[in-house]
């Protein structure tokens, strides 16, 4: 478990399948990515339960309640890098803290040399959020992600460990 | 088969070339690391051939002596069918490289684009690489650098990451 003031971070259990089969469905998974809603929880504990080696999915809780998850993707052992992507249930949290628990896991924990997250080009307080972080904008992914009908821009947003 | 360029599937007859190339100086521009078997070579390719990728031997067909050696080798990785993109790779032997790497890139395009129906392909180049040229005439926009996301030669390099759009390449459908 990893612990940053009031919240925390702990491996993703069966337990809490339930949260993000309702996410999933919910389709909140559109904010960081469209590929896993609209999936009924046996599908989705097929798909959690056999989640390959480079990704790592974790939940997040705050003061014991769960809040979101994140995940690790596209884990490279080789280079050292990794995607991240944080989903908070309740929009009025600050993303600060998760995305500081998670640079603090990549490049502490993980030993990782580079993390990357994919934001919707147009999703300005996310955006925001990473760059208050120390992520930086690096690649303009046009018209990647096919979203309710229309094919989004991504901006990919990375940080370095400057200490490796 | 375009433009006197062939891509085939990796037979065992091939696999010395195919290892010559991959464990060339060419695995400097490659998100590959170089330095395979030939034991591991086959495990390698049925790895790389699957629902997400393709992995293709590229030959010249025009030339008989070209005929029974591979000149290149290129793949499709990373195919999202739902946004239908992926990621691309080629690499031609230098000898052949001004000759053949355009209709390769062509042939590879055509693929991705009218056989598989994919929508946007990326490439992401190493330093160095002596591909920015081409893939700009074919139609290829620059996305941005990623800093440092490669780990090769004992360093961390950046790379550019290259893409092209269906439209652009075929035009209005």
């Amino acid at each position: 478990m990893i612990n940053l003031d009031d919240f925390s971070m702990v491996c993703f259990e069966l337990r809490d399948l339930a949260h993000i089969t309702k996410w999933a469905n919910l389709n909140l998974f559109k904010s960081i990515n469209a590929n896993r809603h609209k999936l009924p929880s046996r599908v989705m504990e097929a798909v959690l339960t056999s989640l390959p080696e480079t990704s790592k999915l974790f939940i997040i809780y705050k003061n014991d309640s769960v809040q979101g998850f994140c995940e690790f993707y596209e884990f490279d052992i080789k280079n050292k890098s990794s995607g991240v992507k944080i989903h908070l249930e309740d929009k009025s949290i600050s993303m600060l803290k998760p995305i500081q628990m998670v640079k603090s896991v990549g490049f502490g924990r993980f030993g990782l040399h580079r993390l990357y997250a994919e934001v919707f080009f147009d999703d300005s307080s996310r955006l925001a959020s990473f760059k208050q972080m120390g992520f930086l904008p690096e690649v303009h992914r046009r018209a990647h992600v096919f979203v309710d009908g229309t094919f989004k821009t991504v901006s990919e947003l990375a940080a370095r460990n400057l200490n490796d | 088969m375009t433009n006197g360029i062939e891509l085939v599937q990796v037979e065992p007859s091939d696999m010395v070339s195919v290892q010559r190339l991959i464990n060339s100086e060419f695995y400097k521009y490659l998100p590959l690391d170089g330095i395979v078997s030939l034991s591991d070579i086959d495990n390698w390719l049925s790895r790389l051939n699957s629902k997400e990728s393709y992995f293709f031997g590229i030959k010249a067909e025009k030339d008989s002596s070209y005929k029974k050696f591979i000149i290149g080798i290129c793949s499709v990785g990373g195919i999202d069918w739902l946004n239908r993109t992926a990621d691309i790779m080629l690499v031609v032997d230098r000898a052949h490289s001004s000759l053949w790497s355009r209709p390769a890139f062509n042939a590879l395009l055509q693929f991705c684009f009218k056989t598989l129906n994919l929508r946007k392909l990326s490439i992401e180049l190493f330093p160095g690489s002596d591909q920015v040229a081409l893939l700009e005439s074919l139609g290829f926009v620059a996305e941005g650098v990623r800093n440092g996301a490669r780990y090769k030669g004992g360093r961390f390099v950046d790379t550019t990451v290259c893409s092209i759009l269906s439209q652009d390449y075929l035009g209005p459908q």
